[in-house]
């Protein structure tokens, strides 16, 4: 069954670096042509995973399965993958086409068929006028698209990424976060990148997993993970998100009521596994917070009053934070669509609004 | 206009003493012996000034081109041997645990506490019919008969490779631990085999160590003089033997300049197109 739509498993795969549990029974299912990112903060054991993709390390327990072929014992060298490096790893003594054609020779294929491909290569990339310079010679923008050229020449049946826009300046990560994906659905490869970039994982992925201290998270899309984070620590990682922590009074089917010292009951979507009397993190992303100054509920289950601590301008939206009756700082951005009459200031009353579905119960 | 940047700080007067002893001790001394080449030795011993060149020309003796020969032989199987074994005991120090490479680098410069001179003796001890390796050998059954090493080519390239071995590590390690460790695992991932690897990235990318390792392994090789004294006994005599018989044992200042002048263009000569031929690559 492994051939079938999979491009990689990973089953209870477990790694120790001496004492510490670098990956822990870590099991995933990638699938074919799929842009997949492993998501998290430096520790997660995401790099780890990708060198045991990679082959540089083995697992402890636990097979690793990439095109239906098991890898135990099988080196870097005879994987069907390829690695995109952190810092590029590009061969100084090497020119830019020979760093591509690198992969080509190393199979033994005859200078006929390497010429052609490195071509295809490094125009795939824009890069041909650049052939004949060394990698010295390239911005860090350029030596990130030999790179690319450099692994995908060789057409993997997995492009393995190690923070592949981590090492470039905002405005360029940006660019490349369109290209990288542009490029993955061009080539049709399965694309495995470890960030601990949410932003960049959320818009480069087809799905993706959360990673902490070894452990998997949650696995999904963008919007799943983003909407419905499975855990408070997943919440945080993923983006700014305001938390109330409180205790829950009620269930009425959909619908659980939260005591928040404080502030008194709040309405959020009642969760399996999530019964009264537990303790959870009821939690709203800052967009989606409405302010008022207007007390009037206006159809919204949730409303208190709370002061405006500072207001920060930017450009298409206004970003409060907010101090909340418990003395809790939350925050919230208001479209500046409605134009200058609706912005509040430093120091002012507001009314936080907003409506039962945009909160997120997790248990605590 | 745009003010100039500041200048750095110079202190050319710092030159000054180095620069006074350099000029006293070697660039004299080096023009006498070049002076004293061209003049022919007195009846009993001294130095007459009547220029000549035969002190140049006697050197295309077949006896003394021998031993040329066999200086230049010997310092370059050396040099090779320093190379192979030198690079992986680099390389294993390179990669060792950052806290386990000041240790092992220690290791590696321990000899030079105690004297060549005497460290040579220890390998007379070692070499000798009777000594330590002969013995431990026939312990172990493994010859029947005590072999005769101290005084071979032998014993004098065990020395020279012995004593030389530090100068390879030093500059290997030095070129090694620079290297990154992700460039060989680019080059793995990219279906090298482990040697492809090493010829293809590592050897490459230390090329500069390797060159600074065989110059520094070459030169003190083919002007040795110790070893080949001790160890090597009076049938392999080095160029450095002849130049001292000549000094000490002769007496022909005149021609032991001759002798030492030669041997200065000739290391001259093998290093300058060393380095040419290396520099020029490890610049593609």
């Amino acid at each position: 069954m492994d051939g079938n739509g999979n491009s990689v498993e990973l089953r209870e795969v477990t790694k120790r670096h001496g004492a510490t549990v670098a990956v822990d029974r870590l099991s995933l299912t990638i699938r074919k042509g799929e842009f997949f990112s492993i998501l998290g903060p430096s520790g997660s054991g995401k790099t780890t995973t990708l060198r045991l993709l990679a082959g540089f390390e083995q697992p402890d327990s636990g097979g690793i399965i990439i095109e239906g072929r098991h890898m135990e014992g099988v080196p870097p060298n005879r994987r069907p993958v390829n690695l995109v490096f952190q810092n590029y790893a590009l061969f100084p003594h090497m020119t830019v086409a020979g760093n591509v054609a690198f992969g080509l020779e190393m199979q033994g294929l005859p200078q006929a068929e390497i010429g052609p491909r490195v071509t295809e290569a490094l125009a795939m990339v824009r890069l041909a006028a650049k052939q004949d310079r060394l990698p010295a010679q390239l911005s860090g923008g350029e030596q990130q698209r030999v790179a690319l050229a450099r692994a995908l020449v060789n057409h993997p049946a997995v492009l393995l990424l190690d923070e592949p826009l981590g090492a470039l300046d905002k405005q360029l990560r940006l660019e490349m976060e369109v290209e990288l994906k542009a490029l993955q659905e061009r080539v049709g490869i399965t694309f495995v990148c470890v960030t601990h970039d949410q932003e960049e994982a959320l818009t480069m992925s087809d799905r993706l997993a959360v990673l902490h201290q070894g452990r998997l998270l949650q696995v999904g899309t963008p919007e799943d993970i983003y909407t419905a984070p499975a855990s408070a620590f997943v919440a945080n990682f993923i983006g700014v998100s305001n938390g109330l922590s409180g205790r829950v009074e009620g269930i009425v089917g959909q619908h659980a009521t939260v005591l928040v010292e404080g502030i008194g009951v709040i309405h959020a979507p009642a969760v399996p596994g999530v019964d009264a009397g537990a303790p959870v993190l009821v939690t709203v992303r800052p967009e989606r917070l409405h302010l008022s100054r207007d007390q009037a509920p206006e159809g919204y289950q949730n409303h208190f009053a709370v002061r405006v601590a500072k207001v920060i301008y930017a450009g298409n939206e206004t970003q409060y934070l907010l101090t909340l009756p418990n003395n809790q700082t939350w925050k919230a951005r208001i479209p500046n669509a409605d134009g200058a009459a609706t912005r509040f200031h430093a120091g002012e009353s507001a009314y936080l609004k907003w409506r039962t579905a945009e909160a997120v119960l997790l248990p605590e | 206009m745009t003010p100039s940047p500041k200048p750095t700080p110079s202190f050319p007067w710092l030159v000054i003493p180095p620069a006074a002893v350099l000029i006293v001790l070697f660039g004299v001394p080096l023009l006498l012996v070049l002076a004293v080449s061209f003049a022919s030795r007195g009846t009993y011993g001294g130095i007459e000034w009547a220029l000549t060149v035969t002190n140049y020309t006697s050197i295309a003796d077949p006896l003394y081109l021998r031993i040329f020969w066999r200086s230049l032989w010997l310092a370059v199987v050396t040099t090779v041997i320093c190379l192979a074994m030198g690079f992986p005991l680099a390389y294993v120090i390179a990669r060792a645990p950052r806290r386990w490479q000041g240790v092992l680098l220690f290791l590696v410069i321990i000899p030079f506490w105690t004297n060549f001179l005497v460290r040579t003796y220890a390998w007379m001890f070692i070499l000798r019919t009777e000594g330590l390796l002969n013995q431990a050998l026939l312990a172990l059954g493994l010859i029947h008969e005590p072999l005769s090493l101290l005084f071979t080519d032998w014993a004098v390239l065990i020395g020279l490779v012995y004593g030389y071995l530090p100068f390879m590590v030093l500059p290997l390690y030095a070129a090694l631990e620079r290297l990154d460790r992700s460039l060989v695992e680019a080059a793995w991932d990219l279906y090298a085999k482990p040697a492809q690897v090493f010829t293809r990235v590592v050897l490459p990318l230390s090329r500069p160590g390797v060159i600074a390792g065989c110059v520094l392994v070459f030169i003190p090789s083919l002007g040795a003089y110790v070893t080949p004294d001790l160890l090597g006994g009076a049938r392999t005599m080095m160029v450095g033997n002849l130049i001292q018989h000549q000094y000490l044992v002769v007496r022909d200042w005149p021609f032991g300049s001759s002798l030492s002048f030669v041997l200065m263009a000739g290391v001259l000569a093998a290093v300058l197109y060393y380095l040419r031929a290396g520099g020029a690559r490890s610049l593609t």
